[in-house]
């Protein structure tokens, strides 16, 4: 089955880019949206494995993001991206229930790394449901 | 009275003769005038006598008037130069409160308000001219709607009322008077300031400052910045001292009339023609009104007599001496007569009787002695008597005089003693300025200064005031700032103007800035005949100012900073990935790959700079660490030791063991020594020594660690720039002008400091270089150590290298 991953930010190019390298040659299927408060409705018609969201953007920042995210689903794993500087902030994110985060610039490769991890810590907990659930 | 029964014959007792020659002399003397012994001679003698003695009287009395108006003509004179030097004291405070109230304009937080800032940049102000009476500072918003104020507990408040009305409103307004200041009259009735007497100066804000959120002002008008000002602590402050002659005083009154300081305490506040009538109806004060009306409220100056009512604990009809002079608070606009403008008027008094009293005294004794003597000259003989008698009077009256003139000279004493004692330098000078006078204060710090100057040989330095007589400024100051001094004593005998300047001074090797006011003293005919000069030693307090603006600039540089480096961040991040997307894809293609291989070098530079400017602005984080600083500057020297070696620099450390923790992050306070370090590297390119020192300072609160040079300094004309960012003296490519600046970024975090000296290779070419000391704030309430500083060590020595 192919991974979903919703990506997050105000800014169309950033997505762009995004989408570009997360879709090429690895089969993740990639939604993107420039609107935050889309995200909830989006989360409640499609399941998504993963969702990268910016941290800093008008309307809703990332951090209350985590939050609306985390009421709809406990366990989806959330990597927030950020500028370099803003480090207080980005730990901010992972105490409140991101997985991990990225400073901006990033290297393709660093984004690469974080989202298989992301991913596969997602089907570790997938599995963990699985085998508690009454057979 | 004597008695008449002298014969005729006897002679003076203490004639020059011995009393048998004159008693011969006499009696042959009188032989031949048988007239003498006729007898009418008693009648007709003693007529003529009498006619004598009135005569006598008369040119005495005639003497005494004249006697009487010197006195009091010099009197008057000493009164009036006590009366110009406090109005000369109080317009320097005047001028100095209109330079606080305009730099205080300047504020970016002043001129928007700013909610954090604005109360604490008017307390800075506010501590430095609550000594000249300000006892509010007030920023009253566009609408005239708010006012934003700090009292005189330094407390703030933020207050809503209707301000449109107020007449400082109402002339802030109209665009002519930007850059104006206003001074009002002296009121009693302000609200809040009731009873009190309060003038307030105020200069219309417009927004023309830069900082983070207004990168580019307006320029519109937003209201105005007052200070109130208590007139009567402000006018006090300089007439307290005085005392003319035993028991004279001065009073000052504004341009209404109302007396803003006496030693009467029941006046101030008064306004000076009801208050005495109230007083005494008995008593006529025409003189003194007319005196006021006439001269002292258009401006003017001079010295009269007057009826007063009372003096200090006296009461009754008492005639004093009067010298006013103006104090000009306003300087008069374009195009207006001289004597336009806002005056107050200091006069000083003192009761006639207690200056002629002595007059008196003598020429009374004089006239008994005359009576006396008249009836004693019944004969030739007595004409001998009164001939002695005249040598010795005029001897006693010499000694009157001398005594008179010493009782002045005294009283002169007084006056010095108040221009000795002030702690301004006060001098007169000629035409081609040489000193004719000068003041212990002014003495003292040119033959401090002067003694250290390198080119002058110590013994050769005046010391005292008496040796500074007759010196020229050139002999003082650098040529340029004597030049300056002459061409102003130029400027005032063509315009006659005066007023103060703030200006820079050499002497020796070291620069001052004095705030000066100069004034020509005239002598009866109106020609200039010296130039006093009044200058008030203003270094520190200029320092403070220009760090207090570079401080808030920088901070506004920070936030601008952070700011923009968080927009570009953005698109270069999208650039690079897209660029190292493309970079992959295009591996068949080398030369389209090298061409986006530059473009992700050149995107890579740009990150570099918003990383650096992200650094420098960083917000204050919220926990405090702590730093080894052995332990960091032994890493760091370690890292540097290399360079410094292969670049021909000596290294020499003097780092006291066991230094104290002190605030910072080790990594980011590495960087700040490694940058200096750099810095120091690029200014010694020819080889030479760095000298690393750290101990505590004196009070154990803070650890200075020091960078010192023998490198090419800083231009003068650049030191105040070197702290912002991308400022950079490398060429282009060579250095991105963020190092200080993340150094100043950094260590002010922490609460620390980086001050720095510098002597430029042009102008110091024997002892150039530059010293950068960073001060940290110690943590942790340990007891330091007391160490023996060590020896300097040598890192180590190059040798060969000619150094």
């Amino acid at each position: 089955m192919t991974e979903r991953i919703l990506v997050v930010d105000d800014e169309p190019n950033m997505l762009r880019l995004l989408k570009t390298i997360l879709t090429d040659r690895t089969g993740y299927e990639v939604d993107t949206t420039n609107n935050p408060l889309e995200v909830s409705r989006m989360l409640q018609e499609k399941a998504y494995d993963l969702v990268i969201s910016d941290l800093k953007m008008p309307l809703v920042d990332g951090i209350e993001l985590i939050d609306i995210i985390r009421k709809l689903d406990a366990q989806l794993p959330i990597v927030i991206i950020t500028a370099y500087g803003t480090l207080e902030t980005a730990e901010e994110a992972v105490q409140k229930g991101a997985y991990d985060f990225i400073t901006k610039p990033f290297r393709k490769e660093a984004i690469l790394i974080t989202v298989k991890r992301a991913l596969e810590w997602r089907r570790m907990q997938q599995e963990l449901a699985a085998l508690k659930a009454p057979a | 009275m004597s008695t008449m029964g002298n014969p005729p014959e006897s002679p003076g007792k203490d004639s020059g003769t011995t009393p048998a020659q004159a008693t011969l002399k006499a009696s042959s003397f009188l032989r031949r005038f048988p007239f003498l012994f006729s007898r009418h001679a008693l009648g007709i003698i003693l007529t003529f006598n009498l006619v004598l003695l009135s005569l006598g009287l008369y040119l005495g009395l005639k003497s005494l008037g004249q006697m009487r108006e010197i006195v009091r003509e010099d009197f008057n004179q000493q009164q009036l130069s006590l009366a110009r030097q406090s109005a000369r004291l109080l317009e320097q405070d005047f001028d100095f409160l209109k330079r606080e109230l305009a730099t205080l304009n300047h504020s970016p937080s002043i001129q928007y308000l700013e909610r954090l800032t604005w109360a604490n940049r008017m307390r800075a102000t506010l501590a430095s001219v609550r000594n000249e009476g300000v006892v509010e500072i007030r920023r009253v918003d566009r609408e005239g709607a708010r006012a934003f104020l700090v009292d005189d507990r330094s407390l703030d408040h933020e207050i809503r009322g209707d301000f449109r009305e107020d007449p400082w409103f109402v002339w802030a307004a109209r665009p002519e008077n930007k850059g104006r200041i206003y001074v009002s009259g002296v009121s009693s009735s302000l609200p809040n300031y009731v009873g009190r007497l309060i003038m307030v100066l105020a200069i219309p804000t417009y927004e023309e400052s830069v900082d983070e959120f207004h990168p580019h002002p307006s320029g519109a008008f937003n209201g105005l910045l007052a200070f109130y000002v208590d007139a009567h602590h402000l006018a006090e402050k300089f007439t307290r001292g005085i005392i003319s002659g035993k028991t004279g005083y001065a009073w000052i009154m504004d341009n209404q009339g109302i007396f803003l300081s006496h030693p009467e305490r029941a006046f101030i506040g008064k306004n000076a023609f009801t208050v005495r009538k109230e007083r005494m109806p008995a008593i006529s004060f025409d003189a003194i009104n007319e005196i006021q009306r006439e001269k002292m409220l258009t401006g003017q100056e001079g010295w009269g007599v007057y009826i007063s009512g009372w003096h200090g604990g006296m009461a009754g009809e008492i005639r004093k001496l009067i010298a006013y002079t103006p104090v000009r608070l306003t300087e008069p606009g374009f195009g207006e007569n001289e004597n336009k403008g806002f005056f107050w008027s200091v006069a000083v008094v003192a009761p006639v009787s207690e200056v002629e009293g002595v007059v008196h005294t003598l020429y009374r004794r004089q006239f008994l002695l005359q009576v006396i003597i008249g009836f004693f000259v019944l004969s030739g003989t007595i004409l001998l008597l009164n001939f002695r008698y005249e040598a010795q009077f005029s001897a006693s009256l010499e000694e009157e005089v001398n005594r008179k003139r010493e009782e002045l000279r005294k009283s002169e004493a007084r006056y010095q003693a108040l221009v000795e004692n002030a702690a301004d330098l006060i001098y007169t000078v000629d035409a081609e300025g040489h000193i004719l006078s000068i003041n212990n204060f002014a003495a003292r710090l040119f033959s401090q200064t002067l003694q250290k100057a390198p080119d002058r040989d110590p013994a050769t330095v005046p010391r005292t005031p008496q040796d500074f007589i007759g010196r020229s400024l050139y002999e003082i100051f650098s040529p340029k700032s004597a030049d300056f001094h002459l061409e102003w004593l130029r400027e005032i005998r063509e315009t006659g103007r005066v007023r103060s300047k703030r200006h820079q001074v050499t002497i020796g090797d070291q620069e001052f800035w004095f705030s000066t006011s100069i004034v020509g003293l005239k002598d009866e005919t109106g020609q200039i005949f010296s130039y006093e000069i009044i200058s008030r030693d203003i270094t520190g307090r200029k320092a403070f100012e220009d760090r207090l603006i570079n401080m808030e600039k920088l901070a506004s540089i920070g936030t601008l900073a952070a700011g923009v480096a968080h927009e570009i961040n953005n698109p270069i991040a999208v650039i690079l990935g897209f660029t190292e997307h493309l970079i992959e894809q295009t591996a068949p293609y080398p030369e389209i790959q090298e061409t986006l291989k530059i473009i992700e070098e050149e995107g890579l530079k740009c990150k570099k700079i918003v990383e650096n400017l992200l650094t420098f602005a960083r917000a204050p984080e919220k926990s405090e660490t702590s730093t080894d600083l052995n332990a960091v500057l032994e890493k760091m020297l370690a890292v540097v030791r290399n360079s410094l070696f292969t670049k021909k620099i000596r290294l020499e450390t003097d780092i006291a063991a066991g230094l104290p923790r002190v605030a910072g992050d080790p990594r980011e306070l590495q960087q700040v020594f490694i940058n200096l370090i750099n810095n120091a590297m690029d200014a010694m390119k020819g080889g030479g020594v760095l000298t690393v020192k750290a101990r505590p300072t004196p009070d154990g609160k803070r650890v200075a660690i020091q960078f010192h040079d023998t490198g090419n300094g800083i231009p003068r004309e650049v030191q105040h720039k070197i702290f912002d960012p991308f400022f950079t003296t490398k060429k282009t490519g060579e250095g991105t002008g963020l190092g200080l600046s993340t150094c100043y970024g950094i260590v002010s975090k922490y609460g620390g400091n980086i001050v720095f000296t510098s002597f430029p290779a042009a102008e110091y070419p024997d002892k150039h270089g530059t010293t950068f000391t960073v001060y940290l704030p110690v943590v942790a309430e340990t007891a330091l150590p007391q160490e023996e500083p060590k020896e300097p060590r040598l890192g180590f020595l190059v040798e060969g290298f000619g150094l």
